[in-house]
């Protein structure tokens, strides 16, 4: 039925123009994307990102991944005050108001070069990080997997302010936030998992040059619980630890739970836009002080060159864990119970990211308002790299290099 | 003099000028004149403020309007599809918000910008009053069929 409705709005805005209602102080507008996934994995299931509830496999044509619907409103009480309220609809793992409800913020321009805004307002980890469910606004059909997937959060709660001021013939953008933020995963074969991150900080500097744009970026945050799947593991280790007075084991479950650590990331991007080249790329870097998370090295590039309405575009895409393998562990009595708990740490931390993909696509301005994109990706994963993805339902991945393809089409529009 | 360099490379880049478009301020704004970065980066929202210190308030033609599309495209070579994009990505962010567009026509948007000391706005050569205050004229480019 969702669908539906999104098709309907869909092609009423390929004959509508943006915005659903505008006057002085008020505009009711919105953007949504009709996309279809498919891939010729047969084991694990691609994902958009570890938020898409359901994974596509060989000979699956998946609707809802990147299909979307979102609507914002904005008041404007002065002209350096205004409050913004969005709701992004689409398949979240959990339809509830803090899936929904992405952005609600009072944004305050106290000097015409200072903006603050307070409330749970998009986050800007990485370049497009606020800005990935708003196709109409890239070339892709999504956001590059093997970068975008990594940033698991979509909001930030608390305060956040950019400065902006002339340095030379650009200029030069600081922007920070600080706050809190609640994430929803897809566990494999266990639902929903609710994630608290707290003290989340970011950080960032950014240049602007008519077309050019180079920018770094730091954030933190600090996790107050564990992913589900993961504290099933922990639970497990703690009580074989705590029956048999295993020391090890309790040093293991404490490297592993990332309760109270930080999770940080950093990144470097560099943009360029005429309206007829688009070049954009980042370099990322994830690292945690927790042994159960990743340190992981990332980045992509993406070339497209405007033609009439076309855009055809290249991307290249990698990811790739540099956390060495699995501790030896060496359980102190051997009961089937504890051999596979130990079997299933294990599997847990040599599953990590290794992955390249090469991928070319075309983009099509229907109007000013509209577009349709077609994205054909080959993507080459190593054995022990699949995080990206998801398992089978036996929970396990292939346990050999693969060489799989995603294609992806996707109509955006604005209204 | 700038119309006509602008008219004899039209002539190699297979487009012609028809008319010009007139980029207008509020007679008590001190601005004289804009160039074309400055003008760039005040409809861009790339700065918030004039030189002066006083705060911009960009006003746009209605988004159905050719006018726009011309302007756009003599201001910074880019189509109107790219410039929804750019603010796509701003506006749905919660970051900026785009120039006004709920105005329904020239004689609107004028009555707007003598009121309002802040706003800057651009109007084709009929619509012009002769007490505007113009700050910039962009020439009209339309590419040939």
């Amino acid at each position: 039925m969702r669908l539906k409705r999104l098709i309907l709005f869909a092609l009423l805005s390929l004959f509508s123009t943006p915005y659903l209602f505008a006057q002085e102080n008020f505009k009711l507008s919105g953007f949504g994307s009709l996309g279809v996934v498919t891939t010729n994995s047969e084991q694990a299931g691609f994902r958009r990102d570890n938020a898409d509830k359901e994974q596509t496999r060989d000979g699956e044509i998946n609707l809802n991944s990147l299909s979307l619907l979102g609507l914002q409103s904005n008041y404007r009480f002065a002209p350096n005050l205004e409050i913004v309220g969005q709701a992004l609809l689409r398949d979240h793992p959990t339809q509830n108001i803090d899936n929904i409800l992405r952005i609600a913020s009072i944004n305050y321009e106290p000097l015409p070069d200072w903006q603050i805004r307070l409330g749970r307002v998009s986050q800007r980890t990485f370049l497009l990080s606020d800005s990935r469910p708003i196709g109409f606004s890239n070339i892709w059909t999504m956001p590059v997997q093997e970068f975008y997937s990594l940033l698991i959060s979509s909001y930030i709660e608390g305060l956040d302010t950019t400065y902006s001021v002339a340095v030379g013939p650009g200029y030069l953008r600081a922007y920070g936030n600080f706050g809190r933020t609640t994430v929803y995963l897809q566990e494999p074969g266990l639902g929903t998992t609710k994630l608290e991150l707290s003290r989340a900080t970011e950080l960032n500097l950014e240049y602007e040059l008519t077309d050019w744009a180079a920018r770094v970026s730091w954030a933190q945050a600090i996790q107050d619980n564990n992913l589900d799947s993961l504290q099933i593991l922990i639970d497990g280790l703690t009580g074989f630890s705590e029956q048999l007075g295993w020391q090890e084991g309790f040093t293991l479950a404490s490297a592993l739970d990332t309760t109270d650590k930080q999770i940080e990331f950093i990144s470097a991007a560099l943009t360029y836009n005429d309206g007829n080249i688009n070049f954009k790329s980042e370099l990322g870097r994830l690292q945690s002080e927790a042994r159960s998370v990743d340190r992981v090295n990332s980045a992509y590039i993406s070339l497209g060159k405007t033609v009439d309405r076309f855009t055809p575009f290249v991307l290249i895409g990698y990811v790739k864990s540099d956390t060495s393998g699995p501790p030896e562990i060496v359980a102190p009595i051997q009961t089937p119970e504890l051999n596979q708990l130990l079997a299933g740490i294990s599997a847990r931390l040599s599953a990590g990211f290794d992955q390249k993909s090469i991928g070319i696509g075309i983009r099509y301005d229907i109007n000013s308002y509209s577009s349709i994109k077609a994205q054909w990706e080959h993507k080459q994963i190593g054995e022990n790299g699949y995080n990206l993805w998801a398992p089978d339902s036996n929970f396990q991945y292939p346990n050999r290099d693969e060489n799989l393809d995603v294609l992806s089409v996707r109509l955006d529009f604005i209204f | 003099m700038r119309i006509l360099t602008c008219s004899i490379l039209c002539m190699f880049l297979h487009c012609v000028v028809h008319a010009d478009i007139y980029v207008i301020v509020n007679t008590e704004n001190p601005i004289k004149e804009l160039n074309k970065k400055q003008t760039i980066d005040i409809f861009m929202a790339r700065t918030q403020s004039y030189s002066s210190g006083l705060r911009t308030y960009a006003i746009d033609q209605p988004n159905t309007s050719e006018l726009r599309e011309h302007f756009y495209k003599s201001l910074t070579g880019k189509s109107v599809a790219y410039v929804n994009s750019y603010w796509a990505r701003l506006f749905y962010t919660g970051r900026k918000r785009p120039p006004a567009d709920h105005f329904k026509n020239s004689e609107d948007i004028i009555a707007e910008v003598a009121r309002n000391k802040s706003a800057i706005a651009y109007v084709e050569a009929e619509s012009l009053p002769e007490n505007a205050k113009v700050v910039m004229v962009l020439p009209i480019i339309k590419e040939k069929k």
